[in-house]
């Protein structure tokens, strides 16, 4: 008994330690496929971690009150909690019968605790790019919720679990196929959360010198890019198990996170940015109808093909 | 003590090599060249370095030519702004002793007086591959812990302030911060 | 300190406005820095601080003999140096009352518009990455890499060429460069294509900039605004037809214009010029005629040019670029003062059109504009 909440407590940690790890990496994949489209040969794929130690190594503090350091705690506190409660190769961490709403709901905390600690900077880029942030996940809101109420009326679970359940079998039953207006839909979003383009709005390098971020420096910075590291991979895995059928082998894990996140690399790497308020109209036209679409034909047809 | 542990650690030092990020600052004609260095032909990517737009978050400061003592107040705000440890490298042959501008009565003639530079760059319009060969030797300077311009700085601090305070009269931080209030907190 | 508290100029409740200083730490700007007061998300009012680059240049062109300005006065604009030259050395040709050999005015004219397509294509790496697409600006970047690689070739320099010199050109072709030049001049049209497909076409850059940041041809031509900003509101003035210098007198083509003056009939004009710019290329080539490449000119120990004044001016990729030189008889140039497009540009237009504009829009606004700010404080 006491071996086994011990060999969970460590299976725990090494996961998460791995996904903390795995996130960076993946950050790296992302920029050295951006560097092949741009036709460059790009830094290695470790780079990130290399980023984070020497952020970690800088010597100055550099806080700028309470609220500030808790905006990156809550960041990456957020995108761990979140990662915990992915059901990966068979291990069920911190999986309940509700957990894919939570997840669903997770997925924001990162960039919440971003702007939480920005709005306390004090410099005025980091004042819009928090106004910005928040109006982008406002506009975010409305299709978000139809597309994942669409897929709990698909599958009528909100357990991540079963929802692996069900899409076994064949290749038809991935809620790929399954609904792919919801599919749709939660990938754009996905972008949204993920702050590429076309909707890294909030943090527009070119406009506002990267937003909530430019006050941002050393530790602070180092723990941001693992929450945002840790972010991808988690939407890249949540997106795996409830539309592409699952990760249950290492393998399956591999292979369709990185596809998901290919996809999302090659969309940013062809998509300029919007301006706020176009994203927002946009948001709440295309997505929302099909989101409303999914919700439609997952509650007429049920989980029938 | 922590700090001596900080500033000696192999490891360390190797990251902060392998992770050079510039500010985009750039402060004369020697900035045409730094999208050619970052782009397909010459990339410095490769090495890890990018540019950042937020001062807080980089290393590295580009200084790529001649320096206006207007430029130059904005240089070294920048400079006292970023998180030590912080590099700078200086571009052509104007910061060195202002170039083809020696008898401009706005250049800036020695760069050094003012605040601590690494490596300097010779040339009139440096070429990409001058830029890349300083940053690889900055890179060597730091994996040795050899690149300690932001210490000397800290320790002749007296030094600098006085060729400043002579340049551009006594209270142009106040002045200066006044303008900048909203950007800089410390 | 938090949002509230930040700085407030005037204004109640949601009218309240505040500073914003763009530059000169920014992506976009350049050494240049524009200080906006915005009230919520539009801009209410944009004040340009330049100054950051004074080098005091039409005071050391006192200082310097004819000759020793050529390399000096060709840094005013630095993305675009070849065509500062031509205008010194066309100035200075008129004062010594010479005419330069065909040849030279050929090579001239190809080496001038190769200079208009570098520094076209590294405004489309500014301009795209205003509106956060990397990918095209860094595409481009690399394929002016080998037009400079071309110029490094011709006249043994990467960016300050002091190639085109009062007389006609300092080097002849190298052998094997024409061919050369001819691949990567089809290289290029096919690239444009792509680029086409990527940036130019693409739904999102239209709808930011369809429409933004207007200026009609009353208000451009009272303004002074010259070169692709003013064809954009449809007027086709340009000086390679209107005051024609070098070859393009003997050269067929058109120049683009736009219809709306918005930013995006400034950007579709600069990407219609390099696709015209490579065609008058190819012409210039084909029809380059043999003979020497300078004109006699004063030794130079004993450049004495006659007194008198002269005016001469380029269509430079932004603009007018005009050289006023006035001469008393000795080795150095009495007065010369510099007609630079970016100071228009990039002062009173872009503090005129930034007005209303978004937060968002300021890069873009700026960067369609193409101004170049070491030739706005020279
Ligand atoms: S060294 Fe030459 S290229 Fe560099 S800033 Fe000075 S004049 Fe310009």
């Amino acid at each position: 008994m006491a071996l086994d909440v011990i060999v969970e407590i460590l299976a725990t940690v090494g996961m998460v330690f791995l996904l903390l790890i795995l996130g960076l990496i993946f950050m790296g994949i992302a920029r050295k496929v951006s560097a092949r489209i741009h036709r460059r040969i790009g830094p290695p794929l470790y780079q990130p971690i290399l980023d984070v130690i020497k952020l970690w190594s800088k010597i100055d503090p550099s806080s700028h009150g309470l609220t500030f350091d808790l905006g990156s705690l809550i960041a990456l506190g957020g995108a761990i909690t979140a990662a915990l409660l992915l059901p990966i190769m068979g291990l069920k961490l911190l999986s309940f019968s509700g957990d894919f709403i939570v997840l669903m709901y997770l997925m924001e905390l990162p960039a919440l605790g971003i702007m939480l600690g920005a709005a306390a900077s004090g410099n005025p880029f980091s004042a819009v790019g928090v106004y910005r942030g928040l109006i982008l996940i406002t506009g975010a809101q409305l299709p978000y919720a139809l597309a994942v109420m669409a897929v709990a009326a698909e599958y009528k679970t909100l357990s991540l679990t079963e929802i692996v359940a069900l899409q076994q079998g064949s290749i038809l039953n991935w809620g790929l196929f399954r609904n792919p207006f919801a599919a749709l839909v939660i990938a754009i979003i996905g972008l949204a959360l993920l702050d590429v383009q076309p909707f890294d709005i909030p943090s527009a390098p070119a406009e506002i010198s990267m937003g909530p971020m430019v006050e941002y420096g050393g530790k602070h910075l180092a723990l941001m890019l693992t929450a945002h590291g840790l972010e991808f991979v988690v939407f890249a895995t949540m997106y795996s198990i409830v539309f592409l059928g699952g990760v249950s082998d290492p393998i399956s894990f591999i292979v369709k996170t990185v596809f998901v996140a290919l996809l999302a690399i090659f969309i940013m790497n062809v998509y300029p940015r919007w301006r706020i308020e176009q994203a927002f109209s946009y948001l709440w036209k295309y997505p929302t109808a099909l989101a409303l679409l999914g919700l439609v034909k997952a509650v007429m047809l049920g989980g029938a093909m | 003590m922590g700090f001596q542990v900080l500033e000696t650690s192999k490891l360390l030092n190797y990251a902060r090599a392998r992770s050079l990020w510039i500010v985009t600052f750039c402060t004369g004609c020697g900035g045409v060249e730094l999208p050619p260095t970052a782009t397909a032909r010459f990339d410095f990517e490769r090495f890890g370095i990018i540019s950042t737009p937020s001062i807080r978050q980089a290393d590295l400061l580009l200084i790529t030519g001649y320096v206006t003592p207007k430029t130059l107040k904005r240089i070294i705000i920048v400079y006292e702004m970023m998180r030590n440890p912080k590099y700078i490298i200086a571009h052509g042959s104007c910061p060195i002793n202002a170039g083809i501008y020696w008898d401009s009565y706005n250049t800036v003639k020695k760069l050094d007086l003012y605040i601590p530079v690494d490596v300097w760059i010779a040339g009139c319009m440096p070429r990409p591959e001058a830029i890349l060969r300083a940053l690889v030797k900055l890179m060597r300077m730091v994996k040795e812990g050899k690149a300690l311009g932001w210490k000397r700085y800290l320790e002749n601090f007296e030094f600098y302030r006085k060729n400043q305070d002579r340049l551009f009269g006594k209270d142009w931080r106040k002045r200066e911060i006044e303008k900048l209030r909203f950007y800089i907190h410390d | 300190m938090s949002i509230q508290e930040m700085r407030r100029i005037g204004g109640e409740g949601s009218r309240e406005t505040f500073e914003l200083i763009i530059g000169p730490v920014h992506m976009e700007t350049e050494n240049f820095s524009i200080i906006v007061t915005v009230e919520g998300d539009t801009v209410v009012e944009a004040k340009v601080n330049a100054g950051f680059l004074h080098r005091a240049f039409e005071k050391l062109a006192e200082n310097r003999t004819y000759i020793q300005n050529v390399p000096l006065l060709l840094r005013v604009c630095v993305p675009d140096p070849d065509h500062a030259e031509t205008a010194y050395s066309m100035a200075v040709e008129q004062l010594l009352d010479i005419e330069i050999p065909d040849r030279a005015k050929y090579i001239r004219t190809i080496v001038l518009e190769m200079a208009r397509i570098s520094a076209h294509l590294f405004w489309t790496f500014g301009m795209s990455a205003a509106v956060g697409l990397y990918t095209v600006g860094q595409w481009s970047v690399a394929d002016r890499e080998r037009f400079i690689e071309l110029f490094e070739e011709l006249t043994g320099a990467r960016i300050y060429h002091i190639y085109n010199f009062p007389g006609g050109v300092r080097y002849d072709i190298p052998m094997g460069w024409t061919d050369k030049l001819m691949k990567v001049v089809n290289h290029m049209e096919k690239r444009l294509k792509e680029y086409d497909k990527v940036f130019f076409e693409n739904d999102i850059l239209i709808t930011r900039s369809r429409g933004l940041a207007k200026i009609s041809t009353e208000e451009a031509i009272s303004l002074g605004v010259t070169g692709p900003n003013l064809r954009a509101t449809g007027v086709p003035y340009d000086f390679r037809k209107l005051d024609p210098y070098a070859a393009y007198p003997y050269i067929d083509f058109e120049i683009p214009t736009g219809k709306y003056g918005d930013a995006y009939d400034r950007i579709m004009v600069r990407r219609r010029e390099i696709e015209i710019s490579l065609n008058i290329i190819k012409q210039a080539i084909k029809e380059l005629p043999s003979g020497p490449i300078m004109a006699p000119i004063p030794h130079p120990l004993y450049y004495n040019v006659p007194p008198g004044d002269a005016y001469a001016r380029v269509e430079s990729s932004k603009g007018e670029f005009g050289f006023y030189v006035v001469s008393d008889g000795s080795d150095r140039p009495w007065r010369v003062h510099i007609r630079g497009p970016s100071f228009i540009h990039g002062v009173q237009l872009l503090e005129k059109l930034l007005k209303n504009v978004r937060i968002a829009d300021i890069p873009v606004v700026l960067k369609s504009l193409d101004n170049c700010p070491p030739d706005i404080d020279r």
